[in-house]
């Protein structure tokens, strides 16, 4: 609310002629849009000096400009319905660009006012402010068409209607497109901007559930991606960074491979001096993508690049990271850190440590997750022309904003010479945040100035140059009182720099527990760099404490999913105990299955920073079965969930289904290996991932919902639960407690014996 | 070295080493750039392409071995999206970063003609690609979905 | 009893004095030629060079990372790891102190100058033959143009008592050639020129020859009709080389040969495992001359008769849809082999290996078959570029059963021939395997 105010009070609302006649309301701010349509990289810069938020064009068309990638999610088409709902054209008219994010600095933070960073894709891409801003704008174009139709046609413009593109008097029976209309209502200064619809004046959002707008490009090999920027003069360049992370380029020799076909020359990136001073703010700290010691070839193609980069002798000084032997002296190291006293107090009420000197029954486990990289279907890549006086990106980010700055930071020119340009993204899950992709792109144009350079990570590249999911570890100890249900607990857990502690101290169970001690240590001396992965923190952390309530469970001798209503009824958002009874009476818990399978429970929130009525609150019955030799199958899982309320049903029944794979694939089959400080796996050879095979039937229920008042993200939740009911699934049928992650790594023997 | 290829129906040269992957001949030397670049060791899937009419992993696909073949990309099956497929895709919400889903569909459809009413266990074999998004449920109804719109 | 005791001390004392002339002779030095001569003046660089690459030194005495010829590489024996010595000019820990006459010892005898004799992982077996003339060309190159490194040679852990080396004399007297290659006046100056690069500095009898019970090599030239017919050796099989008709190599034509050897490819295969590194080090760097006369020497060699392999085109057909649900073995090679390797199993040109027909397909041990499906395939360097094509390791993503049901499948479709493999034989493999790294390993000689 206080964002809409914020809006109408600065009067942002202005509408002008655009190219062509088009009619564009903006929130006065110029514009320089790359295109995500099928007419990439022509830039609509002909007279059209706004940044609009809407276009729409003599024959109708409506261009939405969206300030926010869509990585897969449907920011795009969510954008779009916003002003759909308001301004009532045909869904089909509607087409989208990426709006800039030069400008948004250029113009004071004119974009990134309005609910956080402009395109910076995370689980709130569409939330109020945003929808707001879409929704105001389209209800003021509406307006002024109105009243230019009434103008015109003589009579009072309330009674004018508005429907599927259509402006119609009914008294005079006259009616006419939106075309007709807007250059004259391009010329209405209204008296006030109209208020967008409330929630029960919604005929589109909430009833209507588009498909996203951009399939028909995707399906057609029309769409462009970062990868399939295409442009005059373009070259293309195969990037190597230090193996291990860290590490120094010491000599390479080119005259190895200058006569290689098409190869044109070897750039050296340098590694960003740390204590080099930030030449412009950046929406998140520049540190996450400081570029480390690379070496690039550029040659006239891709596979000449890469080939003559395979063949280039290069000598690395390895640096400190080489000291990790092996995957098994972090883990060491991590779980280490666990079981010692002296970590940040991330919480700590009543008295635990008297509690567990008191006996009682007492619980201790201790949990681990690996290293694990996003994967994205395309690999990380980005193209940069830098000249003397401009810098120009094409990028496949999830954050352009930040690749703004980090341009401007990386070649030293003005923010007034810089542009980026947004295309499709082909996956992110956390990993196009930073902007060290796109970095080390304008560190290798650099070398190379005057022509726009490709630059590709191979998938190797991609895979062991990431921001990985940090290892985490766990130790937690655990008291039940004579109700079996925790008195005491207390939780030590660690990682890598850089981990996340999302879902350690603010989630429920060490809210609902009496006595609770939550510590956290840092590994700090592994090298090895992080960043979010889908449910940062999350993705560990529910793991941990959905796996110790099983085992809570089993020890007060009650059925899993019973004992969590019983737990998880203490507290005071009734949203979990909702999806708990849903998932019972959904699932087919409790019914027979055969030998060898068993279901298991568990629950978790996203989001929900220690408060009620928070983020998305998701449960997941996982049927699982594990073979006579040993391998475990996934036939079914049952989700529940509860986000508040939804706006796009078919939308959030997608990201649910996704991510509940994702999560699955997480806990099963995901982890990175050290050796030598290097990572290991390189493809999907090694690092496997679930494919249609062994995909289980996924079943979303809605009826969780409480109808609270948010609309909550929705990509996140499954990922963290999965992992656990699948684990606390195989306990049932094998007597095995997996509290390591990925499962596949588990010797099962002879499973359920079947 | 000079290749001549035949692309979507139409003669096209490439000027490239004779070890050179199809893929990268479509992408770059082509300016088709459908057929997407995932691996690069035929594990995902995402640059399948048809040679001959069968779904090819093009990134392990010398451009030497597909002289001779008639070779269909994405932009070929049909570019005015009119395929079955497209249409389904497009109608099921299939996509959702969409960077798999031309290589998902260029092997959907190879399928479909091998095997008209495909049961799960032959898309389980036959669609082996990987989609980082998992939208393998919705990919699996609507290849049940195009198999009866075209038996009809 | 104070008989008998006398008697067990005359046996002691003999049994001392046989020992004592045993370790005598286990540690003598034996002639050299070259024994009182200075070497010669410097040569150019490229021919001792040529012989080096030829004898394949670097594969063993370089590390990836380490300096060339500084040793370090650990091989795994039965009886232990060893390591490959530093052969670097550096007096203390390479070979610098070596006189001409020591280097020979070393090379074609296996004894270091002060009388220990080498594991018979370095091949002198088939060093022994190196002309005289080569073995001065190595000594020029090792000591004048090879930088000397000090870096200390790692400790084998071989225990006692078998890391006493002096019995190994004993099996060189019984086993080991100790003459120069003796060319054959019956043969042209091409067939002798390939017998010598096969059996002196190629020493392609360490694996494609079978050994006996006690590890040597059954034959060393071609009058033994067990050399080069192929032989199983660390979870690789080398097939038979031999032949101008039969299975595998032996349908190979003497121009496919060279193309194999040269660059690494030919239409029937690709390299791959042991021979890989042999490839990559060795005969890439060879003349088309020398090659040529190798493939020329090759096909002499007299093969036993087989049915020759027949196409059959069933499978493909199969593959094509219609597949039975209890094929594990064609669906996990429709899933993930046939993308590369072709529902036809033809591959793709010379740059994708066929598997219908191929030698190591067809082959009575499996293990080749199974190793690689396990351990994927190194980086193929021909000419200086690294190969766009690489077979990746399925241990990840593939169970033993499936591997089992996939290599038997492959070793059955097409018209192949082999037998089935068993999950068992998969996991044996799996535990004493890696992976092969996706990298461009290239060792570098200068």
């Amino acid at each position: 609310m206080t964002e809409r105010i914020k809006l109408s009070r600065r009067g942002f609302i202005t509408a002008v002629v655009g190219a062509g006649g088009a009619l564009v309301m903006g929130i006065s701010r110029p514009l320089m849009a790359a295109t995500a349509g099928a007419e990439p990289w022509e830039t609509p810069s002909d007279g059209t000096a706004f940044t609009p938020w809407i276009k729409i064009d003599t024959a109708g068309k409506v261009t939405v400009y969206v300030t926010h990638p869509d990585i897969g999610n449907g920011v795009i088409t969510q954008s779009c319905a916003y002003v759909r709902e308001e301004l009532e054209c045909r869904w089909e008219d509607i087409r989208a660009e990426y709006a800039a994010p030069e400008r948004d600095h250029a113009m004071g933070s004119a974009y990134s006012a309005v609910g956080g960073a402009l395109a910076y894709f995370s689980g709130r891409s569409t939330s109020e402010p945003r929808r707001t801003a879409f929704m105001t704008a389209a209800a003021g174009a509406r307006e002024r068409l109105k009243a230019a139709a009434a103008a015109a046609w003589g009579v009072d413009a309330g009674e004018v209607a508005v429907a599927e593109g259509l402006l119609s008097h009914a008294a005079s029976g006259r009616s006419a497109p939106f075309g007709e209309f807007v250059q004259a209502a391009s010329q209405v200064v209204p008296e006030a901007e109209p208020a967008p619809k409330t929630r029960e004046q919604w005929t589109f959002l909430n009833k209507v559930d588009p498909a996203k707008i951009q399939i028909p490009e995707i399906v057609t090999g029309k769409a462009v991606y970062g990868i399939d920027v295409r442009l005059p003069g373009m070259v293309y360049a195969a990037l190597r960074q230090s193996p291990v992370m860290g590490g120094t380029l010491v000599s390479y020799d080119f005259e190895a491979i200058r006569n290689m076909p098409g190869v044109r020359a070897v750039v050296e990136v340098r590694p960003t001096d740390p204590g080099e001073p930030d030449r412009i703010k950046s929406p998140f700290p520049m540190g996450a993508a400081m570029n480390g010691s690379a070496i690039a070839v550029i040659a006239d193609h891709y596979w000449q690049a890469r080939t003559a980069l395979d063949a280039l002798p290069v000598v690395w000084d390895d640096g400190p990271g080489a000291k990790w032997k092996t995957t098994g002296m972090i883990e060491e190291a991590v779980m280490a850190a666990t079981r010692q006293p002296g970590g940040t107090v991330e919480l700590s009420v009543g008295d635990v440590e008297a509690e567990f000197a008191m006996g009682g029954t007492i619980l201790e486990a201790e949990y681990m997750t690996p290293y694990c990289d996003q994967v994205q279907m395309e690999p990380l890549n980005c193209t940069v022309m830098v000249s003397d006086s401009a810098a120009e990106v094409w990028t496949p980010s999830q954050h352009t904003q930040q690749v703004f700055a980090l341009t401007v930071q990386e070649t030293g020119l003005a923010p007034e010479q810089v542009k980026v340009h947004q295309t499709y993204v082909g996956g992110g899950f956390g990993r196009r945040v930073f902007g060290d992709d796109s970095r080390m792109a304008v560190g290798v144009a650099k070398g190379y100035k005057g022509v726009p350079v490709h630059v590709i990570w191979s998938r190797e590249e991609s895979v062991r140059q990431g921001r990985y999911r940090s290892i985490m570890g766990a130790s937690i100890k655990a008291k039940l009182g004579d109700d079996g249900l925790p008195v005491a607990m207390r939780t030590r857990i660690s990682g890598g720099p850089g981990y996340f502690t999302m879902g350690i101290a603010d989630t429920v169970l060490p809210l609902i527990v009496p006595n609770v001690q939550v510590e956290s240590q840092v590994v700090s001396d592994i090298h090895l760099k992080v960043g979010p992965l889908r449910g940062p923190g999350y993705n560990s952390t529910v793991f941990f404490y959905e796996s110790i309530v099983d085992e809570m469970a089993r020890a007060a001798q009650e059925d899993p999913l019973d004992y969590r209503i019983r737990l998880y009824d203490r507290w005071e958002d009734k949203g979990w105990v909702n999806i708990l009874r849903v998932l019972k009476e959904k699932s087919g818990w409790g019914q027979p299955l055969p030998a060898g399978h068993a279901r298991g429970v568990s629950i978790g929130n996203w989001g929900m920073g220690g408060r009620a009525h928070h983020g998305t609150t998701l449960g997941a019955v996982v049927h699982a079965e594990v073979t006579s030799h040993g391998e475990i199958r996934v036939h079914r899982i049952d989700v529940a969930f509860d986000t508040g309320r939804v706006m796009n049903r078919d939308a959030v029944r997608v990201q649910l289904e996704g991510g509940t794979i994702f999560g699955l694939n997480l806990a099963l089959n995901e982890k990175l290996n050290i050796e030598n400080g290097r990572i290991v796996e390189g493809n999907y050879d090694e690092y496997p991932v679930i494919r249609m095979a062994d995909t289980p039937e996924i079943h979303i229920h809605f009826e969780a919902l409480t109808d609270h008042d948010r609309y909550d993200e929705i990509g996140e939740p499954p990922v963290g639960p999965v992992g656990p009911a699948l684990a606390n699934a195989v306990f049932h049928i094998t007597g095995k407690q997996m509290r390591t992650q990925p499962f596949r790594e588990h010797d099962l023997g002879q499973g359920g014996g079947v | 070295m000079s290749f001549t290829l035949n692309i979507n129906g139409n003669e096209m040269e490439v000027d490239a080493a004779p070890e050179t992957p199809l893929l990268w001949a479509l992408r770059d030397h082509l300016g088709l750039t459908g057929t997407k670049f995932g691996c690069g060791i035929a594990q995902c899937g995402a640059c399948t392409v048809h040679v001959d009419g069968v779904a090819t992993r093009s990134c392990q696909f010398p451009v030497e071995a597909a002289v001779g073949s008639e070779i269909t990309t994405i932009e070929g099956l049909d570019p005015q999206g009119g395929h079955v497929l497209q249409k389904v895709w497009t109608e099921m919400n299939v996509p959702q970063c969409g960077y798999c889903q031309s290589g998902m569909v260029m092997a959907v459809a190879s399928l479909l003609k091998d095997i008209p009413e495909p049961t799960d266990a032959d898309i389980d074999l036959y669609v082996d690609n990987i989609c980082r998004c998992g939208t393998y449920p919705r990919v699996r109804a609507a290849i049940h979905r195009a198999a009866e719109l075209m038996k009809a | 009893m104070k008989k008998l005791g006398r008697f067990l001390g005359r046996l002691l004392l003999a049994a001392a004095i046989l020992a004592g002339l045993a370790i005598w002779y286990g540690t003598r030095l034996p002639g050299s030629p070259f024994d009182g001569l200075e070497a010669g003046p410097a040569l150019p660089v490229e021919t001792g060079e040529y012989a080096a690459r030829v004898s394949d030194c670097v594969a063993c005495h370089s590390t990836e990372h380490g300096p060339p010829f500084a040793g370090g590489l650990p091989m795994g024996t039965p009886l232990g790891t060893i390591h490959a010595t530093n052969i670097t000019p550096d007096p203390d820990y390479g070979i610098g102190t070596y006189t001409l006459a020591d280097f020979d010892r070393a090379v074609r005898r296996g004894v270091a100058p002060d009388g220990r004799r080498l594991y018979p992982a370095m091949p002198y077996t088939s060093y022994a033959k190196l002309t005289d003339e080569d073995v001065a060309a190595l000594y020029d190159y090792f000591m004048n143009h090879v930088k000397p490194v000090a870096q200390p040679n790692p400790q084998n852990d071989i225990p006692w008592p078998l890391s006493i080396r002096w019995p190994l004399e004993f099996w060189n007297l019984a086993l080991a050639p100790t003459g120069t290659y003796q060319p054959d006046p019956a043969q042209d100056g091409m067939w002798n020129r390939g017998a010598y690069l096969v059996q002196a500095g190629g020493h392609c009898g360490a694996c494609h020859t079978p050994r006996n019970a006690i590890m040597a090599e059954k034959g060393y030239d071609e009058t033994a009709p067990e050399f080069l017919a192929g032989a199983l050796l660390d979870g690789w099989y080398a097939p038979s080389l031999r032949g101008a008709s039969g299975n595998g190599v032996g349908r190979w034509t003497e121009e496919e040969l060279v193309s194999f050897l040269k660059r690494g490819r030919n239409r029937h295969a690709v390299v791959f495992g042991s021979m890989m590194e042999a490839f990559n080090n060795s005969t890439a760097f060879m003349t088309n001359e020398d090659l040529e006369a190798i493939a020329h020497y090759l096909k002499s060699l007299p093969r036993a008769p087989e049915p020759e392999w027949q196409y059959d085109g069933s499978t493909t057909a199969a593959l094509a849809g219609g597949i039975s649900a209890d094929s594990r073995g064609a669906q996990v090679y429709l899933q993930k082999c046939s993308h590369c390797h072709g529902r036809d199993g033809k591959g793709r040109g010379e740059f994708v290996p066929p598997l219908a027909g191929a030698s190591s397909v067809l082959a009575g041990p499996a293990d080749s078959v199974v190793n690689i499906t396990l351990n994927g395939a190194g980086r193929v360097v021909a000419g200086g570029v690294p190969d766009s094509y690489r077979m990746p390791p399925y241990r990840v993503t593939l169970s033993d059963r499936d591997i089992a049901a996939v290599a038997t499948f492959v070793r059955q479709s097409w018209g192949n021939t082999g037998g089935p493999v068993t999950s068992e034989e998969v996991a044996r493999l799996r535990a004493h395997t890696d992976p092969f790294s996706d990298a461009v390993i290239l060792l570098q000689m200068r």
